[in-house]
């Protein structure tokens, strides 16, 4: 089965900690998990945040986006 | 004054008479933007799921609209039925309800960047502010306030 990144956009938007806590909160990521990766984000302008299956990266897109944030999905 | 702090189970909300009644007209205005065919918000976070697939993007974007219209519905009006709860005096929000609220937060902050193509520059740095930003600015104040109660509330808890 091939694997999907789950690929969260930087936004200058969003605040920062509002970034850590849905990462915290959606994917279950520890805070100093969530910190680095919206850091990542917030440098590089993207970070792969989970890979899935594509149907659990679906999943975890659609939560994400819920919560206002810019997603995308790519093969891993 | 402090918008929120930790009690007990819940978090305590302290918002001034001022800031209530501008949390009261987000809803409706974001009750009135869920109805119009475009949605600000959604354009502004819903770029093609696959960048590379037209066809598997659209046929996401269908299922994933109606799941967004529910959940931010729902997110709404508990929003709206706590804030109603506050004329009576202070809350105390769930961590349901916090999420909620931070989400609601969010959706409004993007939805107004995007009506004024703020959403991809950010906030102008010249220190032009016009309404829409200033609300931007005091909506991000809430919302970091919330936020951080909550990320102390998630450490408590480990």
């Amino acid at each position: 089965m091939s694997s999907w990144n789950v690929v969260l956009w930087n936004d200058p938007v969003n605040l920062m900690d509002y970034v850590v806590w849905v990462l915290r909160s959606v994917l279950g990521r520890t805070e100093e998990e969530a910190r680095r990766m919206m850091l990542l984000a917030h440098q590089a302008g993207r970070v792969v945040v989970d890979v899935r299956s594509r149907e659990q990266a679906e999943m975890q897109a659609l939560l994400l986006r819920n919560h206002s944030l810019r997603v995308t999905l790519e093969a891993s | 004054m402090t918008r929120f702090r930790i009690e007990g189970d819940g978090i305590e909300v302290g918002l001034d008479p001022a800031e209530l009644e501008i949390m009261a007209r987000l809803a409706t205005l974001l009750e009135s933007q869920a109805s119009d065919r475009r949605d600000p918000a959604s354009d502004a976070v819903d770029a093609p799921l696959y960048p590379d697939d037209a066809v598997a993007s659209r046929e996401f974007a269908r299922f994933a609209a109606r799941e967004r219209n529910q959940s931010r519905a729902l997110d709404r009006e508990r929003f709206t039925k706590r804030l109603d709860e506050m004329k009576s005096g202070s809350i105390l929000l769930g961590d349901a309800d916090a999420a909620a609220w931070a989400r609601v937060l969010a959706e409004a902050r993007v939805s107004l960047a995007a009506r004024h193509g703020l959403f991809d520059q950010g906030l102008p740095e010249d220190g032009s502010i016009t309404t829409d930003t200033a609300l931007i600015v005091l909506l991000g104040h809430v919302q970091g306030d919330l936020i951080a109660v909550m990320l102390e509330k998630m450490e408590d808890a480990e």
